[in-house]
Order: C-alpha cells, then structure tokens, then sequence
C-alpha cells in the first residue's frame, strides 16, 4: 500500500481530471531529505488532506507546488504543466489559478486589511477578473464574515480573524485550487470548527479543489475526501478518514491515536 | 600556547567571517543591479520608500545637525580666538560642516535608524512568510522590497544630507552669536566664500555611496535572516554595525580619492 497512490480507487466525489500530477518528487536540504519518493495525484474537486508528524516535509510539498520551492527531482504537473518548465511570467499566470492560505497567515503588517486583500488583485495584472476593486474586496470580506475589518491593520485583528483574512485573500482571484497549510494551528477549538467550516462552504461555493495540510484530526474528518500520510518522504498510506483510523499500521495507529 | 591557539582559532574565524560577510554583500549587490534594471519598475513603492525613509527621518537629522554645528563652533570659539583666527569661525566651521561632519554623521544617524528599520521589517517579514506570500501573489519580492528600498537610501541619503548641512550652518550661527554679535549677512557671505566647489562636489558625491551602502546592508541582512525572531534582531543589529563600518570605509576612499585628485 505503500507510496501506491491511485486517486481513482479511492472514494473521490470528483471526475477524474487531474489537477496535480506528483511523480517521484525529491527534496533535500543538505542531508535532510524531506522527500525521497512522493507520488500523488489530485483531482478536480477533491479535498485532499494532508497529514503527518511536524516537520516531515507536508508545507514543503505545497511550497514545490506553487513554485516556491524548487524539488531536486521528479515530475510535478499542475493543470496539466510541469512547473520546472515554467518561466518567470508563465508561473505568475499559473499562480493566479492557485490560493494558497499561509500557516502564520502572511497578512502584510505595513498594510491595512482593504490594501492586503487588493495586493494579489492589483500585482496579478493580466488575470482577468470582473468587478471594481471595492466590489471584490467587500465580496472576499463578506464571505469570510469580517466586512467591519476592511480599514484595520492586521496588528489590531486577533488569530481568529487573521486566519479569516488570509483565506478571503488567497481566494480573492478566484482560484481553481487553493493550498492550506495548517489553517487550524494555534487556534481554540471552537475558532479552529469555524474556520473549518467556512473552509467547507467556501469550498462548496467556488468549487475549488484543495489541498490541506493539518495536524487536526477533526478538521480532517469534516473536509476530506481523501487523506494521505507522509512519512519518510513519501505518501505512505493514503484512504478516507474512516479507513485511517482504523488501519492497524503502528504508525498511523499511533498519529490518530493520540 | 593553548591560549594561543585559541586565539589565532577566533582570529582565523573572524577573517573568515568577514570575507563571507563581503561575497554576502557583493552577491547581494550583483543581483540588485541585474534584477533592478529589468522592468517592470516599482517607481511607485520607490516613492513610499523615499517617503518613509527620508521624511520621517527630518527630525533625528535636524536636531542632531543643528546642535552639531552649535558645538563645533562653540569648542573651537576659544582657541580661535586666541590664535586672533575668530573671524574665521565662518569659513572653519562651514568647511567642517560641508566636507565631513554633515555627510557623516547624517550617514551614521541614517544607518543606526534606517539600515536597523529596513533590516528588521525585511526579517519578520521573511519569518512570518509575507515574502513567500507577496511572491505567490505575482510580485517578484526582490525587487518591490529591496531594490526599492535600496535605490531610495541611495537618493534620500545626499538629500538629507544637503538638508542637514543646511540645518548644522544654522546651529553653527547660532553657536557664533552665544557670545559674539555676528550679522546673518556678513555670516552667509563668508560661508559662501569659503566653499568652493571641490569642498562640495565631493562630499556630495560620497553620500550617493553611503546610502548605496546603508540600503544594501539593512536589506542583505533582513532578506537573508534565519532563525526566527532571534534572527531578526540579531539581523539589525548586524546590520547596523556593517553599515557604519562601511560608511566609515567608503568616507575614507574618497577622501584619499579626493586628496590625490588635488583637491584637498
């Protein structure tokens, strides 16, 4: 079962269109290797979580994805394009069809929450997007519930609405695939099941596809499709949340034991 | 001989250090003139950049300047006037001021306020990743944080320093007038008398550089920070330190520069 990972047999509610294709993905720093062998391939429309120890290479995964982090080896296609091919403007074009939430939410402290959230707008020059500025900034506010924030700086918001407005932002473009990483650490329970939840909807209005990187079994459980365990480099068990918790492997025994 | 050792272990260290800290620099610089004269242009985010490195830095120049030149006159008053020199008070202290204390000083202020700022906002912003994010969001990061901030050193440096000179007359008018009655007119005369344009080109010229410097170090060091917030203050005050080293570096090229040239 092993590094086999097949997202036709698992049971996606989606067409079979790959959005990420993942073959043989390496990552190294220096001797650390943080991927040996990651194969994974994500559909459109599927929630995919990922999960496993801290520090086991789950944020560099995403980082290889949208291109900030450069992998040693192996293929990784994104919409069908291998991102290593890719120039500087043709993966700026790629991007806008990619969110991707930030762990410490990345909200710009010299910035207010209107100019955060017009930033991707105002920089993402050629993607084509219709309504004013105002329009679509109000929009991303209303659908994170936080339109009384619009003036404030990102000092003045707590965790809570911090993480709200990273979401808002990196779904401002309208993207087709949108990447957690970790939207639910540092966060009280009940924070941490609104944030899932507005994940959730949001997820079902756009109709994006995701890839969310969590530690938070709850969270898991509500948004996946499927999950797939990383550990020593490389998918090592993938299947609903169902079939994890149940599987009688020490190591996934033990994550979703604890 | 063990005391030896170590000390010859922390001085080889120390070498090593600063000729890596040198390629950080000298890398650092390559790139900002490779990636700086590629459009697109951030003149826009340069702008913001002058603003809040030059304006907000008016009232740390002005006050340090205006009691600058109060002191050199009021300390060189006495043994001037001994010398019967007094009615060259003017002309000393406007060279003095013009040549070296002004573009000094204005620098070294500069490095510990906008070199440590520019260091440390660069620094949490790595480690709260909002440069990965500004890169997700379609701007090269390089360019929008360094390059601008770098060229806006570069340009509001002379400026403050032309500024700051302005300022160190007025405190050094004031200086002469504690305890002698001198005219605003005859005082301005003998200031212009005594400059010339060897005094000044130079001198401005310099501050070009110091702030190239300033710039290039607090944003090499706040780009390039590791470990955290820990880093990030370690960075800063990196960075003020190499920048007043450089500074003090490039303050003494040019005076032996200006000085085979003839003009000193």
């Amino acid at each position: 079962m092993a590094n086999e990972i097949n997202s036709a047999n698992s049971p996606s509610i989606t067409g079979n269109v790959p959005v990420i294709e993942i073959v043989h993905l390496k990552k190294a720093f220096g001797d650390n290797v943080v991927l040996s062998d990651f194969n994974l391939t994500i559909n459109k429309g599927e929630n995919l979580v990922v999960m496993g120890k801290s520090g086991i290479g789950k944020t560099i995964l995403i980082k290889c994805i949208i291109g900030l982090v450069k992998p040693d080896g192996g293929l990784l296609k994104v919409f069908g394009q291998d991102i290593s091919k890719l120039n500087h403007r043709e993966l700026d074009d790629m991007r806008t069809r990619i969110g991707f939430v930030f762990q410490s939410s990345a909200l710009y402290d010299s910035m207010t929450v209107r100019q955060n959230l017009e930033f991707p707008l105002r920089r993402h020059r050629r993607k084509k997007i219709t309504g004013t500025l105002e329009e679509l900034v109000r929009e991303a506010l209303h659908n994170v519930g936080l339109e009384n924030t619009i003036d404030l700086m990102p000092s003045e918001l707590s965790g809570g609405m911090r993480k709200r407005i990273g979401i808002a932002r990196s779904l401002i473009l309208k993207p087709e695939l949108v990447l957690y990483d970790e939207p639910t650490t540092g966060l009280d329970p009940i924070t941490s099941e609104e944030i899932t939840r507005l994940i959730m909807d949001l997820q079902e209005k756009y109709k994006t596809t995701a890839i969310i990187i969590t530690h938070d079994t709850v969270m898991a459980r509500e948004a996946a499709n499927r999950i797939v365990f990383l550990w020593k480099g490389i998918a090592y068990k993938e299947g609903t949340y169902d079939e994890l918790i149940h599987d009688q492997d020490p190591e996934i025994k033990h994550f979703f034991t604890r | 001989m063990t005391t030896t050792r170590k000390a010859d272990n922390i001085f080889s260290k120390s070498i090593d250090e600063f000729f890596s800290e040198m390629a950080e620099l000298a890398r650092f610089a390559a790139r900002f003139f490779s990636e700086g004269l590629k459009p697109p242009y951030e003149f826009k985010e340069v702008m913001n950049q002058c603003y809040e490195i030059g304006i907000k830095s008016l009232v740390l120049v002005s006050i340090t300047a205006f009691i600058l030149g109060l002191v050199l006159v009021m300390q060189s008053r006495p043994t001037m006037v001994e010398f019967g020199a007094g009615s060259f008070l003017p002309a000393m202290s406007s060279i003095s001021i013009v040549r070296e204390i002004g573009p000094l000083v204005t620098a070294l202020i500069c490095a510990g306020k906008i070199g440590s700022g520019i260091s440390a906002e660069l620094g949490s912003m790595k480690v709260t990743e909002q440069i990965d994010a500004m890169e997700v969001s379609g701007t090269n990061p390089f360019k929008y944080l360094v390059v601008t901030r770098i060229l806006a050193t570069s340009l509001m440096i002379p400026i403050l320093t032309v500024y700051a000179d302005c300022i160190s007359l007025i405190g050094a008018f004031t200086g002469s007038n504690i305890k002698d009655d001198v005219n605003l007119t005859f005082y301005v005369n003998r200031v212009f008398e005594a400059l010339h344009y060897t005094d000044v080109a130079p001198a401005f010229i310099k501050t070009f550089f110091f702030g190239f410097i300033i710039g290039l170090v607090g944003c090499t060091k706040g780009y390039n920070s590791k470990k955290g917030t820990e880093g990030v203050g370690k960075a800063a005050n990196i960075s003020v330190v190499v920048a007043m080293v450089g500074v003090i570096i490039i303050d003494m090229v040019v005076t032996q520069i200006t000085s085979m040239l003839g003009y000193l």
